[in-house]
Order: C-alpha cells, then sequence, then structure tokens
C-alpha cells in the first residue's frame, strides 16, 4: 500500500512538473511570438510612411524610419527598460506597494553589467525577462514611428534619431513607470486605466510630435503667404494605406502583449489572462472590442470623409479610442466611442493646421487627440471600476476626475521632452535641412540608391 | 571568458549560460556597444552635414 502511495506520489509530481514545464513555455511563446507582430507594425511605418512622401524624399523617409527601430532596441536595452521599473513611484524612485519597482529592484533586474546582468542575457532559468524587454523594445519602437511621420521630408536624419531616443527609450517609458505598472503613482492614486495603452503610447507620442513640429517648422510650400494651407500629397497613397492596414496587424501583437499570462511565479492569477495592472480580463473579450473599434472607426471616417486615407486612419484612431478600456467595454458601446473618434478625426487634423502646424500624417490628430479621448471616454463609461486587485474600498477606481489627470500628464511627458529636445537641436542645426536641399529633395542628396531608377510609367491614354 | 561553468560540462549550468558570466566582461562589451552608437549618431551627422555642404 505504502509502495503504490509512493507511486502515485511521484506520479503526480512528474505530472505537475510537465504542466508547469508548458506553462512556462506557453508563457514564454506567447510573448516571443508577439514581437514579429509588432514588427508588422514598423512594416507598416515604413510603407506609409514612404507612401506619404513625394517621389523625392520616398528613401530618406524610409531610412530615418529603419533607424529609429535600429536605435531602439540598444538604447532601450541601456536604459529604457531599468526606467520602467526604477520610476513608478516618481522620482527618487522610493519602491512600490507591490515590490516590483523603485531603484533598488531596477538596479537587481534591468541593467546590463553586475548581478542585474543575469536577467538581461541567456539564462536557463530564466524564460521571461527576455521576452518582456523584448515586448517593451517593440512598444518603444512603436512610439517612435509614430511620431517619425509628422516630421518627414524636412527633418534631418541624425537629428531625428535624436529624438526617437528620447520618445521611445525615455519619455513613454516615464509614462508608462506612472500609469501601466501596478506600483504607479498614477494606478496607485487615481485609479488610472489605460490597458492598451492610449494615453501613455499614444497620446505622448502625439503630443511628442507636436512640441517637435513646432520646432520644426512646415515643410516649404505647405502654407501660403495668407496662412491657407496646401495639400501637399505623397506619391504613393496604395502604399500609404496598405502600410496602415500592416500596423492594424501589428496591433494585434501590441494588444497581446499587454496582456499578463496565467500560472507563472509572476503572473498575477494561476488560472487567467489579466491586465498590465493585475486585473482579470480575457483575449477573448479584447477580441470583441478591437474588431468593433477598427469598424467603427471606419465607418465613421468614410462617412466624414470618403477618403481611402483618412478610412484606414479612423480604423487606427478606433482602436485607439477604445485600447484604454478594451479589458473592460462592451463592444457595442466600443463601436460607438470609435465611431465618435472616426468622426473627429478631419476636424481636429483642419484645428491643428489652422494652427499652422505641418503634421505631414495626421500624426498628432490619430494618435495625441484621439489617445487623449480614449483615456478620457473610459473615465465617462468605467467610473467605479476597480483599477487593482483588492477588496473593495482598498482598491484604487477608475473615475473621471482620474482619467482625465491621467490625459493631462501623458499629453505633457510627451509634449515637453518633444519641445524641449527640439528646441535644443535647432540653434545647433541639428533638426532641420538646409531649404535648398528639402525643394531639391533629400533622396538626390543622402542616399546611395534610387527608389524608382526607371521612373513610374504613366496610365496609357484611352484609345480614340 | 569562456565556458561560466566550473568544468565544462552542461551539468553544472542552473542559471545564467553567456560568455562572461561572473566577471568584468558582459559590462565592458555593454559599455562598448553604447560608445558605438554614440560614435555612429556622431559620424552619420557629420556625414549628412557634408552631403549637405556638398549638395551646394
Amino acid at each position: 500500500m505504502e509502495e503504490q502511495l509512493a507511486q502515485l506520489a511521484e506520479q503526480v509530481a512528474a505530472l505537475q512538473a510537465s504542466g508547469g514545464t508548458t506553462n512556462t513555455v506557453f508563457a514564454e511563446t506567447y510573448y516571443y511570438l508577439s514581437i514579429p507582430l509588432m514588427i508588422l507594425i514598423h512594416a507598416g511605418f515604413l510603407a506609409y510612411e514612404m507612401g506619404a512622401s513625394r517621389m523625392k524624399n520616398v528613401l530618406s523617409s524610409g531610412v530615418k524610419n529603419i533607424l529609429a527601430f535600429a536605435f531602439m532596441v540598444p538604447t532601450f536595452y541601456y536604459f529604457g527598460w531599468w526606467v520602467y521599473w526604477a520610476f513608478p513611484t516618481g522620482i527618487p524612485g522610493a519602491a512600490g506597494p507591490n515590490g516590483i519597482s523603485g531603484l533598488e529592484y531596477a538596479n537587481a533586474i534591468a541593467l546590463g553589467w553586475g548581478e542585474s546582468a543575469q536577467y538581461m542575457g541567456p539564462n536557463i532559468a530564466d524564460n521571461a525577462s527576455g521576452v518582456f524587454w523584448g515586448a517593451f523594445t517593440m512598444f518603444a519602437a512603436t512610439t517612435a514611428s509614430i511620431m517619425s511621420g509628422a516630421v518627414i521630408e524636412r527633418i534631418q536624419t541624425v537629428g531625428f534619431v535624436i529624438l526617437a531616443i528620447v520618445l521611445g527609450s525615455f519619455a513613454w517609458v516615464v509614462a508608462a513607470a506612472w500609469g501601466w505598472h501596478a506600483d504607479g503613482w498614477m494606478v496607485q492614486k487615481f485609479g488610472v486605466h489605460d490597458f492598451g495603452a492610449a494615453g501613455l503610447v499614444h497620446a505622448v507620442a502625439g503630443f511628442f510630435a507636436l512640441g517637435v513640429l513646432i520646432n520644426l517648422g512646415p515643410r516649404v510650400g505647405k502654407f501660403n503667404a495668407d496662412g491657407s494651407a496646401n495639400d501637399i500629397a505623397g506619391h504613393n497613397l496604395p502604399l500609404t494605406a496598405v502600410g496602415l492596414m500592416l500596423i492594424i496587424a501589428g496591433f494585434w501583437g501590441f494588444l497581446m502583449a499587454c496582456l499578463i499570462v496565467p500560472g507563472e511565479a509572476w503572473s498575477w492569477f494561476p488560472d487567467k489572462f489579466s491586465s498590465i495592472y493585475g486585473t482579470p480580463m480575457t483575449l477573448s473579450g479584447m477580441s470583441f472590442n478591437i474588431l468593433m473599434g477598427m469598424a467603427g472607426g471606419t465607418i465613421a471616417a468614410w462617412m466624414t470623409t470618403r477618403d481611402p486615407f483618412w478610412m484606414m486612419s479612423g480604423m487606427l484612431a478606433g482602436i485607439i479610442s477604445v485600447a484604454s478600456g478594451l479589458d473592460i467595454y462592451w463592444p457595442g458601446l466600443a463601436f460607438i466611442v470609435a465611431f465618435g473618434a472616426g468622426a473627429l478625426l478631419k476636424p481636429a487634423a483642419a484645428v491643428v493646421e489652422r494652427a499652422g502646424i505641418d503634421d505631414a500624417v495626421g500624426a498628432v490628430t490619430v494618435h495625441g487627440t484621439i489617445g487623449v479621448y480614449g483615456v478620457i471616454a473610459l473615465g465617462v463609461f468605467a467610473s467605479g471600476f476597480p483599477s487593482l486587485q483588492g477588496a473593495a474600498g482598498d482598491a484604487p477606481t477608475i473615475s473621471l476626475i482620474g482619467q482625465i489627470i491621467g490625459a493631462i500628464v501623458f499629453a505633457l511627458v510627451g509634449f515637453v521632452p518633444g519641445y524641449i529636445v527640439a528646441a535644443i537641436l535647432k540653434p545647433l542645426g541639428l533638426l532641420r535641412v538646409p531649404e535648398a536641399v528639402e525643394i531639391q529633395g533629400l533622396d538626390p542628396v543622402k542616399v546611395a540608391s534610387a527608389a524608382y531608377p526607371e521612373g513610374i510609367p504613366a496610365s496609357a491614354a484611352p484609345a480614340e | 571568458m569562456g565556458f561560466p561553468g566550473a568544468e565544462a560540462s552542461w551539468d553544472v549550468i542552473t542559471g545564467a549560460m553567456y560568455m562572461g558570466d561572473g566577471g568584468a566582461m558582459p559590462a565592458i562589451y555593454t559599455l562598448i556597444s553604447a560608445a558605438l552608437c554614440v560614435y555612429a549618431l556622431w559620424a552619420g551627422n557629420r556625414k549628412e552635414h557634408s552631403l549637405y555642404e556638398n549638395s551646394k
């Protein structure tokens, strides 16, 4: 009898170990696969911005986009990841109530030297750090790419890369530490909820772009002497539309990486997915809302513009507008909120243009304005939802005031560094290309290859 | 440098398994890679401005 019990105990232990291994491998694979999906976002931004550029600037826009991605990876390794874990409670980086933040914690897990190096390189006992870092690095690169489109056709390459590093490896990371971390002061004090990063990625990036654009100035020929604006059409709208669709596809990777999988030592639950705040949710529920958001934004943009560029931007805006609450929106309500975002696009872009800002792809509107709109909309509809785990009365709850505070902080965390760094680069001669180069075209001056060496033949004339 | 275990067998590896574990080299490599990024920006900016000058 005792022997049988011992055998049974052995079998149970083996099953538990096997189940644990399966779960660990699932978790690791889940985040690993989110990385190539998010690289689709960058393929999309590349196509989008090159299509939105005139033929004389196509490759220069592409070079800028590729470099933003390349520089984001090492800089996020050197300090971006550390910033996320160091400053959730604010500066000077005290430890938070969950014990997963603060300078000491960040020094222990997020530096590429000393004892913490074991979590920043190959480690047979650590299946999580690299894939988490990789996913966050893709968030960083996405944030930098959002700014990239707004400034095409007149920004210097290296000046742009410096701005991208400040945005992607610092500014949005500060916003994430404050508002996208269970120890974040905005979450703990004000119950800010931004599950899918409408504010901490999109609003931060959109308003960072605005700060840069004010210093950078409009493209030559964008505005007339009387202040009226000219449309500077890109050379390939189909490429831009396909790029936007690739961004939409990549968003599924972005959003899946916003969840915490169950069953691991670092998970919030043994048996269910959660948001990054530790609140329960499902991929299934999120799928309803992403799709309904996409549809709402697209349909509204079609109704108000009839323009495929704005329709695709409407699809993106639809997702962004409901991103804060993808875990808890009712799908019908997600459609309505996204519909509002799609309808808001064109008038909001017109306001930016009337202010003399030349935002070549509408990034300030699609990401900045709609990001803020989405964060606040959640406060309107989801007040009273707990924004963290805990007994009723202990856990902070979502509120309109909290979401408005969150939206303001996110916008400022973007705008202020964008404006200041661009204002520093400008007198140093690192911000804008010389006017003669801009008129001639950036590609012939500084790109070693030609986008269309054989030209693009026009359609044949119709037969008489 | 070399294998991080006391003997050349994977049986002794239970944690970090990268080259230079436990020594100063990971920090040095990290520092050198960061310096390369800074140099790339400096040199890239120089080249970019020389191209602007040459286009006049």
